[in-house]
């Protein structure tokens, strides 16, 4: 070994020499001078008057020769302190007038630099990535520091410092190819400032942001660099800049970094793969993606049917870490490449008290980058504002209208291409998204949108069925990826550690048990600890990767710089909500610091390479934000709220982490969380809001600030959790002191316990707080009182627990007189003996929209219902109701507007329309919640309706399904008429009769237009052979129909009457034929005639028209029963159908509006956001009036 | 609560199964699939079945698990490759085998001189890096042995002779003690831990990591003569001769192996019958080429003495690397003169009828037979030679074959035993007393109850209590 062999010489930076790894004393600064000038020289001969010059600064010939020599040799016996005198020689060389250097080619640092520098050309991105930052390692500081102003030295310093640029830049070119765009940008941002006049830089700044999906942050680099040359240079960007902007503003394939690039990819040109590129210009499956075949066909089918037009649900399910995610990207990657728009979300443990969060992720960064264009939003989707705006100023009651208008939003979205929505671990997604989703994916029929979840096994779920209703949907495809076969594992394996041992590999995958993450994470860990892949180390394998991810991935994370665990902690903390300086923050490190760590972090496969900020898996994170004690965790939450609201981030972000935070009491708090609330009830997120309000709660306010609170929380409880809702209230009740406010909180209380408390709870209250209020409150008192009464009615109570004393008079027009007024024409209609009084009273409670405004939930449906049950007309009203609905985006007054629309489409015979209506309200009751009350009747109006229509089995189903929903109350009042109405049609007049004896609560309903139970008793007698028994109903029946008064109720209760006395009957239905033609009972009118028309008393030239007015009418109305009685009734004269026969079903008044609009020149799109309806259902009631159509020759 | 003795213990299914939470998971237990994976020591010979099989990374981890352990009335014996595995066969079925294979750390500090190295580290991870930072350790002539377990040991390196045992280098070690304390030992603090390191062979606790110093040796002249083995009898009368008289510089052994056709051997010596001399020479190459030339003039086959990386030693001496089954048999003797050297040519040479593996000759002395500078429990290696044989399965005879051959052996040579033994190359279970000079193994037994009073660590060899 020579003697030189261990020495070093260093210049780049402060000049110096290392021997054996100890750094020499070389002197002072003109004998290390000497050195210098022969580094420089490199090899060439260097003249002692040369040498002389650059120590003394001019040739100073005179001090030449003994002062030069001396340097010279004390320069040689500090390198070479071991070999003798005459050994030190061949080091520093003397040639004839002059020295030269002899050393090694890497015994200077500048010359291995440059090698390196050279060698790194020829090597594919990762091996030029690890060469050329050895080759930057080189740097200590500036080159030779302390003679960089010397005259002899500046050319030497220029050149270097420009080569490590050059370095640099190459170093960034290639991490750039290895698809680590989002991590460079902002070192390349740093970079462009140190030296805004390089163009490359600028380049490679562009084209990270690009990559980076910032186009917008891209071509506004592209105008700063203009700016900079022409300010600096006066000169235009050159043709690389050009080109570049370019191809960035065609948006051209050619600026797409490859997928990230793995050694193995790089080793050598890969064989073309097996299979051919799949149409549609899809990529080849990236060699990361092993043994997934199956799964990729999947994909690459559902891809194909978005692309042509036909959307779905895909769902991929299973275990943690067995490559659910992975397979969400490469979903995206083919959509991507095959044109259609990528909008992707991953839902998070720690988000998902965010109101919307997922939606948010989804959409959020196309709105942004469209701040100025506003179109995506207008129209329908106007709705869904609210989740994107900062600030609400007027919180919206329900969801409807947002999640209406996100699903415009999303319609919206496909005017120019096709749209992938992929959610991972959608298990963590809000309630609010989970709506969003239930809602969007049950109208994909006809939409180009393919919705991808990732869906983890073996988590608890969250409690709202909401997402099970997701998973359950019929249409989904489902894949469940599995484990990695083990040559699967030996091909992951052997792309990182190359020619890895067969035994090694086989350890690799059985103790990863081919779970992808694991093997990846343990290879990644055995790559960075430089485990050799031999047989020798496969015990180091399994004790590595026996270990669970969570602790594997600590494992490497407590081997790194305590700075990287710090960043990871905030990553983990933090998230995708938070930039460089915000992570820089929380972790306590400066900038650089910081991310020097989060690249080390992403270069360890522990952070992903792309932005936002985050884990590779939410295992990963799991690991990382669980690794601290509770009490730190909280702490840690606690600073993180403090430094998101010191950066102004928004409520939500803030409330986020204060939910995890520890409790102190402190009032600024409070106010963030409700500030936040306020926000995600603006949004319809109301789940979200109380989760903030009840921390908010727990903090606890100043007992200032606690009512209000309380009466927050319990508005909001009051939609969500009502058990909870009214304990809240009541809390808040109890300490308020404001009669008005009293009064109005136990307005909400009622109505509130009225859904969910227990039987009677309602009333007592109300009545107790109306006892409580001062005289002066009048219009308070009276809309107590009507809440009393409306919910003693809803519960069944005893009449006289409820309407004790005198009927309360009206007193003014406020809110609460229209409830009263409401409640007492209700209970007028129910006794059934002043029917203009009733229709007074519903009159004036329903005008003005004061009801709307002040009481939809529980008094304005039964003011309807009284004109209802008056034949007047009510149809301006349900329209009226419907856009007051849409406009307080209240999916239960939208709801609550589709039941009893559909029962009023019922009663007028428009079987199909009721329907319709029936149908879109069971849709939205899931989505609103369970709802017991609504329930019985929705399902007891169905089954009626089926009953009518004479489908007995689906009315059967709809009675057995309903059996669930509640047993006492005024909908099970109404269930039980059906029931008995289906075991009549059954032929089990006995059954009916017992139905009808169900216990259903105390009612003493005189008026029977409301409850019709006589009819089917009389029928059910009848049938059983008990005349009198029928006949006695039937006539009790007609005498108290006729004692309310209103034509269609009593044109049914004649025909009922007729029909049971046979001949001596034909008066009665002469009759009913008479008053049924001035109701609006179309249906009823058609059955009345049927009945006269089919006595065969009855001459021909009367029956005839009759029975084929009959027919004719029972056919617009849907009802098949009455169709064939009718005609068969014609058939027994001998008589011809009629016109209306040929002419086949009319439409429906949907089909109708339907009809018009397209025929108007409007697309199924615009025809569905113009009807409130989904795109699948025009297209359903487009094709059945083209067949109604075909039929009439239309 | 006390800890349960010895005697008391027994194992608690249910606590069995509690232990599955230490270690990020990594714990075993029979019936788990990869169960038997785990138990499997490098030398297949021996076939244990632990109650449990954990794999810590950290002192904590290793901390928790002593301590869940005991609580399940278990003992614990800590084991890194396994090389060693045979002597603790037997103790194991009570006992969660600790397997040290995840504390992976490796530091080497080339301005000090010295190194830190986790217990799960092998020879060869070192060796590579130690010789990048122009070094060299005392490192075993397997690359695939422990660093730990072989320094607990002793360790006889290729610079044994000039520069003493690996034991004697170790300047600190990381102890997690029975009652699940974790210790750092060095010659100031915790002493006493530190000198039973020092070739006591464990039993104190779980050494989790341990620092050593390491040699400024680059280049040694070193390599490997090789003579058919019709040579044997005056190659080994030359070198023995020759070995008794080199300079400490030297370290070297003799070896007498009918090599199998195998592709991990070099193309001149598999499948060849040899009698092979390889061994280092820490000095200037012309000095270092003088001291061989005895040997040369014997006409070598094979000469591949050369100065070389010191890196390149750590396969030098041709071991097996991947795991095996092995029976390994070993006496120290004082001289081997002529007739010692004729006894042993004829049980293990050609004509011998000898079924073992290879039979070997590791010349001591020098350095270690002198006491260390450092004290601890083996401080020096009683002997001027290592007689050892190497049995293996797939030879004739089977395992009682090899048995009786490995005995023919060192019965051959016992006249001119030394009455000590080298431990860490005896299988058989043996008396410590033997191998620890007197004096020190009464402080190693105070020592070892001070750190464990209840005898939770397992120990390979007999006579510590």
């Amino acid at each position: 070994m020579d003697e030189a062999g261990g020495l070093t010489l260093r210049v780049l930076g402060e000049l110096d020499a290392v021997r054996d790894g100890v750094v020499i004393d070389l002197g002072g600064r003109r004998q290390r001078a000497v050195l210098a000038a022969l580094i420089i020289a490199r090899g060439d001969v260097v003249s002692a008057e040369r040498l002389a010059e650059c120590v003394w600064g001019d040739g100073a010939a005179a001090r030449s020769g003994g002062p030069l020599h001396s340097y010279v040799s004390h320069l040689r016996r500090r390198m070479q302190p071991d070999a003798g005198a005459r050994g030190r020689t061949d080091v520093i060389v003397r040639v004839g007038p002059g020295y030269t250097l002899s050393v090694g080619a890497d015994a200077v640092d500048a010359w291995r630099f440059e090698r390196e520098l050279e060698a790194a050309t020829d090597l594919p991105p990762s091996g030029r990535v690890k060469q050329l930052r050895e080759a930057l390692a080189n740097w200590r500081g500036p080159a030779y520091t302390e003679y960089a102003d010397e005259s002899w030295v500046g050319p030497e310093v220029a050149r270097l410092t420009e080569l490590r640029a050059v370095a640099r830049d190459r170093l960034m070119d290639a991490r750039l190819t290895l698809g680590e765009s989002a991590l460079l940008v902002p070192e390349l941002e740093a970079q462009v400032g140190d030296d805004p006049l390089r163009e490359e830089r600028w380049r490679l700044l562009i084209l990270a942001l690009y990559r980076a999906g910032r186009q917008g942050d891209a071509l506004a680099a592209l105008r700063r660099a203009r700016h900079v040359l022409i300010e600096e240079l006066g000169i235009e960007p050159g043709p690389a800049l050009r080109s570049l902007e370019r191809d960035v503003l065609a948006q051209s394939p050619a600026l797409d970094g490859p997928a990230r690039l793995r050694p193995a990819d790089e080793a050598a040109p890969r064989p073309a793969p097996d299979r051919a590129p799949a149409p549609n210009g899809h990529r080849p499956t990236p060699s990361d993606l092993v043994d997934r075949d199956r799964e990729i066909a999947t994909l690459t089918r559902a891809v194909d049917d978005v692309l042509n037009g036909s959307g779905g649900l895909l769902v991929i399910e299973g275990s943690a870490g067995i490559g659910k995610t992975r397979l969400l990207v490469e979903a995206g990657r083919l959509a991507a490449a095959a044109g259609v728009r990528v909008l992707g979300a991953r839902s998070s443990e720690l988000e998902r008290a965010f109101g919307f969060g997922t939606v948010r992720q989804l959409f959020e960064p196309l709105l942004l980058d469209r701040a100025d264009d506003g179109t995506l939003l207008a129209g329908g989707a106007q709705g869904a504002r609210p989740v994107f705006e900062t600030v609400v100023d007027d919180p919206a009651e329900g969801t409807f209208a947002v999640l209406h208008g996100l699903y415009r939003l999303t319609v919206n979205l496909t005017a120019d291409r096709p749209l992938l929505l992929s959610v991972d671990d959608v298990q963590w997604s809000d309630g609010a998204s989970l709506r969003f989703l239930a809602y969007l994916v049950k109208r994909l029929d006809g939409l180009p949108v393919l919705v991808v979840l990732t869906v983890r096994t073996g988590e608890p779920r969250s409690a709202d069925g909401l997402l099970t209703e997701l998973l359950l949907e019929p249409s989904a495809t489902v894949l469940h990826p599995q484990a990695l076969s083990a040559e699967a594992a030996a091909a992951v394996v052997r792309t990182r550690l190359d020619g890895a041992d067969e035994a090694f590999v086989a350890i690799c995958h059985r103790t990863t048990s081919g779970n992808p993450l694991l093997l990846r994470q343990l290879v990644r860990a055995l790559e960075s600890e430089g485990v050799p892949p031999d047989v020798v180390h496969t015990d180091t394998v399994r004790a590595v990767g026996s270990r669970a991810v969570a602790s594997l991935v600590m494992l490497r994370l407590r081997r790194m710089p305590p700075a990287a665990v710090e960043v990871a902690r905030a990553v983990a903390l933090v998230g995708a909500q938070a930039d460089l300086p915000a992570i820089a923050a929380l972790a306590q490190l400066p900038d650089e610091q910081a991310a020097e760590a989060l690249d080390l972090l992403s270069r360890s496969e522990i952070l992903a390479d792309s932005p936002p900020l985050r884990f590779v898996h939410p295992l990963v994170q799991d690991a990382v934000y669980h690794d601290v004690s509770a009490g730190d965790l909280a702490l840690r939450h606690e600073r993180a709220a403090r430094m998101l609201a010191e950066r102004g981030a928004r409520a939500e972000s803030v409330a986020a982490h204060l939910l995890l935070s520890p409790a102190r009491g402190d009032t600024a708090t409070v106010q963030v969380l409700r500030a936040a609330a306020l926000l995600a009830a603006g949004r319809g997120a109301t789940d979200s809001a109380v989760t903030y309000l009840r921390r908010a709660l727990d903090e606890p306010p100043a007992a200032r600030h606690r009512i209000d609170l309380l009466v927050e929380l319990g508005r909001m409880e009051s939609m969500v959790d009502g058990v909870a809702a009214v304990a809240h209230l009541t809390e808040a009740y109890s300490s308020l002191t404001d009669p008005a406010e009293r009064a109005e909180l136990a307005m909400v209380i009622a109505r509130t316990q009225a859904f969910v408390g227990r039987r009677g709870a309602a009333t007592g209250f109300a009545a107790a707080a109306a006892e409580a209020i001062p005289p002066e409150y009048e219009d308070e008192r009276q809309g107590l009182q009507s809440l009393v009464r409306v919910t003693g009615y809803m519960h069944a109570l005893p009449p006289e627990t409820y309407r004790t004393g005198p009927d309360p008079q009206l007193t003014g027009t406020g809110s609460g007189a229209r409830m009263l007024a409401a409640i007492r024409a209700f209970e007028l209609m129910v006794d059934g003996t002043d029917r203009s009084e009733a229709v007074d009273l519903a009159r004036f409670a329903l005008a003005d929209d004061r009801l709307l405004d002040a009481d939809h939930m529980l008094l304005w449906i039964p003011a309807v219902d009284v004109l209802l049950m008056a034949d007047v007309d009510v149809s301006d009203l349900w329209r009226h109701a419907r856009s007051h609905a849409r406009v307080a985006g209240s999916l239960f007054a939208m709801l609550s507007v589709n039941t009893w629309q559909g029962f009023a489409q019922w009663r007028h015979g428009r079987l199909d329309d009721a329907l319709q209506s029936m149908g879109d309200a069971m849709q939205q009751m899931p989505v609103w919640g369970p709802l017991s009350m609504g329930g019985s009747y929705g399902a007891a109006f169905i089954a009626g309706i089926h009953l009518d229509r004479g489908d007995v089995d689906a009315a059967a189903r709809v009675i057995r399904d309903g059996r669930t929903l509640a047993r006492i109350g005024d909908g099970a009042r109404v269930m039980r008429l059906v029931s008995a109405q289906l075991c009549l049609a059954q032929g089990r007049p006995e059954a009916a009769l017992n139905a009808l004896n169900a216990d259903v609560g105390h009612f003493d309903i005189g008026n029977p237009a409301w409850d019709n139970w006589r009819e089917p008793a009389a029928r059910a007698h009848a049938a059983l052979g008990h005349s009198d028994r029928a006949l006695a109903l039937a006539d009790e029946h007609v005498t108290l129909l006729r004692r309310w008064g209103a034509p269609s109720s009593l044109g049914e209760g004649l025909v009922l009457a007729g029909e049971l006395r046979g001949a001596a009957g034909l008066p009665l239905l002469r009759e009913a034929v008479d008053i049924l033609a001035t109701s609006p009972s179309t249906l009823g009118l058609a059955r009345a005639r049927l009945a006269l028309g089919r006595r065969p008393e009855v001459p021909a030239a009367e029956a005839v028209p009759l029975l084929r007015d009959a027919a004719g009418a029972a056919r617009d109305c849907g009802c098949p029963p009455v169709v064939d009685a009718a005609l068969a009734a014609l058939a027994d004269r001998g008589a011809a159908p009629g016109d209306d026969h040929r002419t086949g079903p009319r439409m429906t008044s949907r089909e109708r509006q339907v009809v018009d609009l397209t025929a108007a020149g409007l697309d199924v799109h615009q025809v569905a956001q113009r009807l409130f309806l989904t795109p699948g259902t025009v297209h359903d009631v487009l094709i059945s009036a083209a067949a109604k159509m075909q039929g009439t020759g239309e | 609560m006390t800890p349960p003795t010895a005697s008391t213990r027994a194992a608690n299914p249910e606590r069995l199964a509690g232990l599955r939470r230490f270690c990020g998971g990594a714990v075993y237990l029979p019936g788990d699939p990869q169960y038997d994976d785990a138990r499997r020591p490098w030398n297949l010979r021996a076939d244990d079945r632990p109650a449990a099989v954990a794999y810590p990374a950290f002192p904590d981890e290793v901390a928790e698990l002593v301590r869940g352990a005991a609580a399940a009335g278990l003992r614990v014996a800590p084991q890194g490759t396994g090389h060693g595995a045979p002597p603790l066969s037997g103790q194991l079925g009570e006992a969660v085998l600790l397997r040290t294979s995840a504390m992976t750390e490796v530091r080497i500090d080339a301005a000090n001189r010295t190194a830190r190295v986790g217990a799960g580290v092998l020879w060869g991870d070192v060796i590579s890096r130690v010789g990048a930072a122009r070094l060299a350790c005392r490192h075993m002539s397997s690359p695939s042995v422990g660093v730990v377990g072989s320094s607990l040991g002793g360790g006889i390196s290729w610079y044994g002779r000039a520069h003493g045992l690996q034991c004697s280098a170790v300047t600190a070690v990381e102890v997690v003690l029975a009652d699940g304390s974790i210790v750092r030992a060095t010659d100031e603090q915790n002493s006493d831990l530190l000198w039973a390191a020092r070739g006591g062979g464990g039993g104190f606790g779980v050494v989790t990591a341990m620092e050593f110093d390491l040699l400024p040796i680059t280049t040694p002249y070193a390599g490997m003569l090789a003579w058919d083995w019709r040579h044997s009898l005056e190659v080994a009368d030359t070198w023995s001769r020759w070995a008794a008289t080199a300079p400490d510089e030297v370290t070297s052994i003799l070896r007498l192996v009918e090599a199998p056709d195998e592709p991990w051997l070099p193309a001149a010596v598999r499948g060849r019958s040899l009698v092979v001399i390889d061994g280092a020479v820490v000095a200037d190459p012309r000095v270092a080429a003088e001291l061989m030339a005895p040997l040369r003039a014997l006409g070598p086959d094979v000469d591949t003495f050369e100065p070389r990386p010191a890196a390149s030693l750590a396969r030098l001496h041709l071991e097996p690397e991947a795991p095996m089954s092995a029976h390994a048999s070993s006496t120290l003797v004082s001289a081997l003169p002529a007739e010692g050297v004729q006894a042993l040519v004829e049980a293990a040479g050609p004509g011998s009828g000898s079924r073992l593996m290879f039979a070997e000759v590791r010349q001591l002395g020098g350095a270690l037979g002198r006491p260390a500078p450092r004290a601890g429990a083996l401080d020096r290696i009683d002997g001027g030679f290592l007689v050892l044989t190497i049995g293996t399965t797939g030879r004739s005879g089977g395992w009682d074959g090899q048995r009786v051959d490995a005995d023919r052996v060192r019965d051959a040579v016992q006249p001119w035993g030394s009455g000590s033994l080298y431990l860490s190359m005896v299988d058989d279970r043996d008396d410590e007393r033997r191998a620890v000079p007197g004096g020190h193994w009464d402080r190693l037994a105070a020592i070892r109850a001070a750190a464990d009073p209840d005898g939770l660590f397992v120990l390979p060899h007999s006579g510590s209590r």
